[in-house]
């Protein structure tokens, strides 16, 4: 059996990234609104509210970074995979390779930009996903998963 | 072997088709008749309407057939994008036949045919109609590739080859007794979601009709008062039960299933009948549900988590094997019917004081918020929704002791939960539960508790079965289990 393993530590990165994007997409939204309210004469307070969500949501996602690399793992031993993730809603999958009908790697700009994969498991029933992962880590991961697959009876719906 | 066209009667369907869709921008247009401008060409409109329906539908029927191959069945469609559609007898997981009852004398029904591919959220192939001589001659085409299949098995025997699963399961089959029917159709809880369609119909209305004449009713109402609005929800809840029952009765009517090959045959049905031919490999759990009033009656109900559509129209999208038996029959008689379900069951352990009350604390709590909510706002009538406690209790109350798990010693898992006053048993082979997760918050860990959710498939979707606040050690146990350490 093999140790559960962290995602790699440059998501950290993407993830503070993506954080600052969410907050210049939402302070583009709160202009927006800043018009509509000067446009319409929509009470003020609605401006702050917008604002202050915003922020919010840039800080916590800023703080919450640490907790959610610390407290997520993954798995592959051979007969499942393992996932788990959440602090304050702690949840630990198993996926066993048997189930496994198809992996999908996949990477938006920012994960090409820092060479990450995330990792798509889909069973017949539903799909789980590893966040990130590297991609040589995610090929090997995915010929292992294929590998598996092909010693395990694919027949099972 | 020759493209075939479909039965005639055939048009009448695809007429019928587009002439709904035909109808739909007909009021449409309608609807956009401002200034009365298309009055004058009311006529020129449902013409416009009409002909492309009935030419439309000729087009389609003439260019709508399909072939039985040796290996396959082919289907061609298509006005303007031709579509040829090719399934082998092999890969054919459901077949499903539906039969008006104004098609009986002609011998026509309409079949489904249904693979495991998992493309769109409609069966793979429909036939709208053709002769019953159809439906046979795939079936036995379908049945003799089944058949060889059986015999390279023997070559490569396993455990599920011929000698085992003949004894047990092919002579068994069952009918519903009319007395059962009645039963089953009594104790349905189906007037309950009825009489809120009722009152959301009664809004609609009390939208659409004048305000004047709803005054008037309101007058004559407030002058009659207690006795005529106390009827007048009799005669609701009156309504709503009759209907309700009349409906279980048309869609359970000359229920009948019995095994065949490697497959479950169930026909029921009074105006439709619907005939499901389904593979045991689709069965990815069983179930055996209660509602608290069958309970009091321990009567219980039989169903099928499956991996079809077939199931769709049913209740919880799962296939009804036995509609109505006593409770203790039940798993007797579905054992027979499904090879690997267990004859008996261990007791489930109910939980811990403290963990029943968290179930009922989750629930209870939420209700005190709304009731004191609406008793703010709405004074002093709005305090009347404190009948709301009780209730909420009682549901609380019946999911907590409903709330357990245990293991057979056969790989079977066994979970209940009791949603909604609905105590529901699921039996899932350990080979079919897709991914398993254990759940728990920050508070829940400081207690050692968790949640477990079992995940299957139902359908062409997931379904999620949650046994709640479990003990740590016991939800591990399962998750190791399940994991196989």
């Amino acid at each position: 059996m093999e140790k559960s393993q962290h995602l790699p530590e440059r998501i950290k990165k993407v993830w503070k990234i993506s954080a600052l994007l969410s907050l210049v997409v939402g302070s583009v939204m709160c202009a927006v609104i800043y018009w509509v309210v000067d446009h319409f004469d929509w009470p003020g307070w609605i401006n702050y509210i917008a604002w202050m969500l915003v922020l919010l949501d840039f800080v916590v996602e800023l703080l919450i970074i640490p907790y959610r690399y610390r407290f997520w793992l993954y798995q592959i031993t051979t007969t499942d995979v393992e996932i788990e993730s959440g602090f304050f809603l702690h949840k630990q999958t198993a996926i066993p390779i048997a189930r496994i009908q198809n992996v999908t790697l996949q990477a938006g700009p920012l994960f090409q930009l820092f060479h990450l994969q995330s990792v798509k498991i889909e069973t017949a029933a539903a799909a789980h996903e590893i966040a990130g992962v590297l991609p040589e880590s995610a090929v090997q991961l995915k010929q292992r998963l294929m590998e598996l697959t092909q010693e395990e009876d694919v027949n099972a719906s | 072997m020759q493209a075939k066209r479909l039965h005639p009667a055939a048009l009448l369907y695809f007429w019928y088709q587009s002439l709904k869709s035909g109808l739909l921008y007909f009021f449409i247009l309608l609807a956009f008749n401002f200034n009365e401008r298309f009055t004058g060409y009311f006529w020129l409109a449902l013409f416009a309407v009409l002909l492309p329906t009935v030419v439309g539908g000729i087009l389609k029927y003439l260019r709508y057939s399909y072939e039985l191959a040796a290996q396959e069945i082919i289907l061609h469609s298509g006005v303007i994008f031709p579509k040829h559609l090719h399934i082998s007898y092999a890969k054919i997981q459901t077949l499903q036949t539906k039969q008006w009852f104004y098609l009986r004398p002609f011998g026509l029904l309409s079949l489904q045919i249904e693979t495991s591919s998992q493309a769109a959220d409609e069966p793979e192939a429909v036939l709208p109609v053709i002769s019953r001589a159809v439906v046979t001659q795939i079936q036995a085409k379908r049945d003799a590739v089944l058949k060889n299949d059986r015999q390279t098995e023997i070559f490569f025997p396993d455990r599920d080859s011929e000698t085992e699963h003949i004894p047990a399961s092919s002579e068994f089959s069952y009918q519903i007794k009319g007395h059962d029917l009645n039963l089953y159709a009594l104790t349905s809880l189906g007037f309950l979601p009825l009489m809120l369609g009722f009152l959301a119909i009664y809004n609609r209305l009390s939208d659409v009709i004048p305000q004047k004449y709803i005054n008037a009713a309101v007058k004559t109402l407030e002058n009659r008062s207690g006795v005529v609005l106390s009827l007048l929800a009799i005669v609701v809840i009156l309504l709503a039960l009759g209907f309700s029952y009349l409906v279980v009765i048309n869609r359970y009517f000359h229920f009948e299933v019995h095994p065949e090959e490697k497959q479950l045959v169930t026909s029921k049905g009074l105006l439709q009948q619907n005939i499901v031919t389904a593979s045991q490999e689709k069965i990815q759990a069983v179930v055996i549900s209660q509602s608290f009033l069958r309970q009091a009656l321990k009567l219980a109900t039989v169903q099928l988590v499956l991996a079809s559509q077939a199931a769709d129209e049913e209740q919880d999208d799962q296939l009804v094997l036995l509609p109505v038996l006593s409770q203790g029959l039940a798993l007797k008689n579905a054992s027979r019917l499904v090879k690997w379900l267990p004859q008996k069951i261990p007791r489930l352990p109910v939980g811990r004081r403290f963990e029943r009350w968290k179930i009922i604390r989750n629930i209870l709590l939420p209700t005190i918020l709304l009731v004191v909510i609406i008793g703010l706002f709405f004074q002093p009538y709005g305090w009347l929704s404190v009948v709301l406690l009780p209730v909420a209790f009682w549901i609380g109350y019946y999911a907590s002791v409903n709330n357990r798990l245990a293991l057979t010693n056969a790989d079977v898992l066994l979970a209940q939960n009791g949603h909604l006053l609905t105590r529901k048993l699921y039996l899932i082979p350990r080979g079919r539960i897709q991914a398993m997760s254990m759940q728990q918050t920050v508070l829940m860990a400081r207690v050692e508790l968790s949640h477990l959710k079992i995940i299957l498939r139902s359908g062409n979707e997931k379904q999620v079965v949650q046994v709640r606040y479990l003990p740590k050690k016991k939800a591990e146990e399962i998750y190791r289990w399940y994991r196989h350490k």
